[in-house]
């Protein structure tokens, strides 16, 4: 039972990621988003779900993908980011979400090497389900050059606090 | 010599002109002798005269010597013998004009006189001389010597007086007897030339009439066509000649005659002969022969022909007959098929209208289909438009599904019942998406169809409208048909009339063509009697024969057509009853024409779309 756990699978790009269930806090359809000025090109802008706030990321742009087009599939995945020693409550824009689903950790694998250095770092491993791969993130390391709005992270505290 | 009528009357005439011209000159010379006795008296008389004047001179003399023998003066006395003087004159010139005209023996009595006259002159020259002087004296010698003179004088005058007196009556009787001897002569020369005359003329007139008379009679006969006479005539002149000419007339007429005979008994061999260029009857008579045999072997060629026209009369009333069969049978199949036709197009137009009355009632469903899939088509919009609102139920339902397994997740151990409910609501969450996504499409398409549909219905209905009209144009046209296969059976039974009347027609034809034959036969036998080149006209053995033949085949044809038009004719009555009415409501209405090869007539353009 320790070797499974419950990841969020979600579709981009045609690839499946998985997120581990601990991490999600809800999901929403898309919604109009409020721009933030001088934000970095991934952060959208900020929501409001029932009385917090919460920054949105495109994960597109956050891994170099090209952006689309929201979809009626398109969700943003409520998602609990550590940032430092602190959780933040932070809002994902994925092409679409599938399931909640159960995947043996013990038989994902590290990210490949092929030699030189790329950045691979935000794979937590590459689990499988079927005979698709679902890339596993790590979310620490995903966020972890991303210096969000101090106020996100404030509103995040006091709850997390609470 | 001939001694021709204008001989004889030459002769005659001239024999009384001759007597004639002996009277005249007989009269002439004796009226002339008579004229010149006159001429003669009256001369003698004009010299009496003149002697009786010269008396009366003589005694004026005498009167004047007296006179002067009586004067007193010399002056009177001058007077006198003067006038005597003149008187004197008278006197010479008297008895020289008395002496011109005077005969011998009257000379003699004038010289006499002459003789006496100069002794008066001289003795009253004498007395005048003395008178002069002594009147008395000249008185004496004139009562003497004077009277004397004078009495001789006188004497001598008187003697030549009563001479001419004695010539002119001695000479008025020679006239008187000269007259009555030319009297006589005349009369008896123009009495003898009167009798000569009367004579000749009756003897030429009697010739002449009697000739002629017979002539007439000659003449006569022939004008009424009697040519057995002749006449006997020996005299040698004009009515001798013509007399022979009217004989020659009457034997070439008989000649002539000859040869009608005998073209009238047939014989044309004959050759008729012009007596000249300008023979008329003889021309007619040569043209009537040669025309007569043209005509003759014309005759004998058209009877020929006619026996060869009967032969092909018989093979035509045969082709005739097989026609009437044929068209019998033909008219009864003809007739049996209109009959089908008729009960065909009478169906065809039942079926018409009924089809147009269903074309009607399927226009006004197809109108209510239309209606029905516009409705049909608005219920499918809006049901489209609630699947919607499905689709969006299922689609949150899902997402709270998804939120509802996430939580369940989170909770763990506890959870767990809770994540499969999640997972429960989620599939059926899927499961009515997928239903109303379905459904969607589903009403879509269905609108779409239901659209297609209605358009359909709405081309539909004008279609079936024309189909109505043109059903109805077609029901038109059946019955129009109707009429048509109505006429076309009345058609057929005029055929068939035409038949029998074909058939009576081909009885007739037999009928002709015996008689024909017969006529030919008789013609032939007619031109028989006719002989040209020696042969009479006999080929009527070799072309009766064929004549024969054709007009017995033509009998049995005739009577075969007969019997195959009255087997035909039987069931025709029965079949055609109807159309015999209608044939008789519209009487001498005639046929007419009724194609039905490749008619395409503008009313078939109408049936095509």
């Amino acid at each position: 039972m320790a070797e499974t756990s419950q990841y969020l699978t979600l579709g981009l790009a045609g690839e499946t990621f998985g997120i581990s269930i601990r991490n999600v806090r809800e999901i929403l359809d898309m919604r109009p988003i409020s721009r933030l000025p001088h934000a970095p090109h991934f952060l959208l802008g900020m929501i409001d779900v029932r009385g917090s706030g919460y920054p949105i990321v495109d994960l597109r742009l956050k891994l170099d993908l090209p952006s689309t087009a929201a979809t009626e599939a398109t969700r943003i995945i409520i998602l609990d980011v550590p940032v430092g020693d602190r959780l933040v409550g932070v809002g994902f824009v994925a092409d679409c979400v599938f399931e909640v689903t159960d995947i043996d950790e013990s038989s994902a694998e590290p990210a490949p090497e092929v030699g030189g250095r790329w950045k691979s770092d935000y794979i937590a491993g590459i689990g499988r389900k079927g005979d698709k791969f679902v890339i596993l993130f790590d979310l620490a390391k995903l966020m972890a050059h991303t210096s969000l709005p101090a106020a996100a992270a404030r509103d995040d505290h006091a709850p997390a606090a609470a | 010599m001939r001694f021709t009528v204008k001989a004889k009357l030459a002769a005659s005439f001239g024999a009384v002109i001759l007597l004639s011209m002996i009277a005249g000159a007989v009269g002439y010379t004796k009226l002339s002798d008579t004229i010149a006795t006159t001429e003669s008296i009256v001369a003698a008389a004009g010299r009496m005269e003149k002697a009786m004047e010269l008396e009366t001179t003589l005694l004026l003399q005498v009167r004047a010597e007296k006179n002067a023998l009586l004067t007193a003066t010399d002056a009177e006395f001058d007077r006198f013998t003067t006038e005597n003087a003149t008187l004197r004159g008278t006197m010479n010139k008297v008895k020289d004009e008395i002496y011109a005209g005077a005969t011998e023996n009257g000379r003699k009595l004038l010289d006499q006189f002459a003789t006496q006259y100069a002794v008066f002159n001289a003795t009253q020259e004498e007395t005048f001389k003395v008178g002069k002087a002594d009147r008395a004296k000249g008185a004496v010698a004139s009562m003497t010597e004077g009277r004397k003179s004078v009495g001789q004088a006188t004497n001598a005058l008187t003697d030549y007086v009563h001479y001419v007196q004695g010539l002119m009556s001695s000479r008025a009787e020679q006239a008187r007897a000269d007259g009555a001897r030319a009297q006589i002569l005349l009369m008896s020369v123009v009495g003898v030339a009167l009798v000569l005359g009367v004579a000749a003329a009756l003897w030429i007139a009697i010739n002449v009439s009697r000739g002629l008379s017979r002539a007439v009679g000659l003449a006569e006969a022939v004008a009424i066509g009697d040519l057995s006479q002749t006449i006997a005539h020996k005299s040698n002149d004009e009515v001798g000649d013509l007399i022979t000419s009217l004989n020659a007339m009457t034997s070439n007429l008989k000649q002539m005659a000859h040869v009608a005979d005998e073209i009238a008994n047939g014989n044309l061999i004959i050759e008729a002969k012009r007596m000249s260029d300008k023979d008329t009857l003889g021309l007619a008579l040569e043209r009537m022969v040669s025309k007569l045999r043209q005509i003759v072997s014309e005759a004998l060629t058209a009877a020929q022909n006619v026996s060869a026209g009967s032969q092909e009369l018989s093979a035509s009333a045969e082709q005739l007959s097989q026609g009437a069969t044929e068209q019998a049978s033909s008219a009864e199949e003809a007739s049996s098929s209109m009959e089908e036709m008729a009960a065909n197009v009478k169906q065809n137009a039942e079926n018409a209208s009924q089809t147009e009355k269903i074309a009607a009632q399927s226009a006004k469903d197809a109108e209510a289909s239309g209606t029905a899939v516009g409705r049909a088509v608005e219920a499918m919009q809006t049901i489209a438009g609630k699947i919607t609102i499905v689709q969006e139920i299922a689609r949150q339902t899902d997402l709270l599904a998804l939120n509802a397994a996430v939580e369940a997740a989170r909770a763990g151990e506890h959870g767990k019942g809770f994540a499969v409910v999640a997972s429960e609501v989620r599939k059926l969450a899927e499961r009515s998406q997928a239903a109303a996504t379905e459904i969607g499409q589903l009403s879509t398409e269905t609108v779409k169809v239901a659209q297609d549909a209605g358009a359909m219905l709405a081309k539909l209905v004008p279609d079936i409208k024309k189909t109505a009209e043109l059903v109805l144009e077609i029901t038109v046209a059946c019955r129009e048909q109707d009429v048509g296969a109505a006429q076309i059976n009345q058609a057929i039974q005029q055929l068939d009339q035409v038949g029998q009347q074909n058939a009576s027609a081909s009885e007739q034809v037999s009928a002709t063509s015996e008689e024909l034959a017969a006529q030919a036969d008789q013609l032939q036998s007619t031109i028989a009697y006719f002989r040209i080149d020696g042969r009479t006209v006999e080929n009527d053995a070799d072309s009766s024969a064929p004549i024969d033949a054709a007009v017995s085949q033509l009998r049995t044809k005739a009577a075969s057509m007969a019997a195959a038009d009255r087997g035909a004719k039987k069931p025709v009555p029965g079949r055609a009853k109807p159309a015999r009415a209608v044939k008789a409501a519209a009487a001498g209405g005639g046929g007419f024409t009724f194609s039905l090869d490749d008619g395409e007539d503008e009313r078939d353009a109408d049936f095509r779309r």
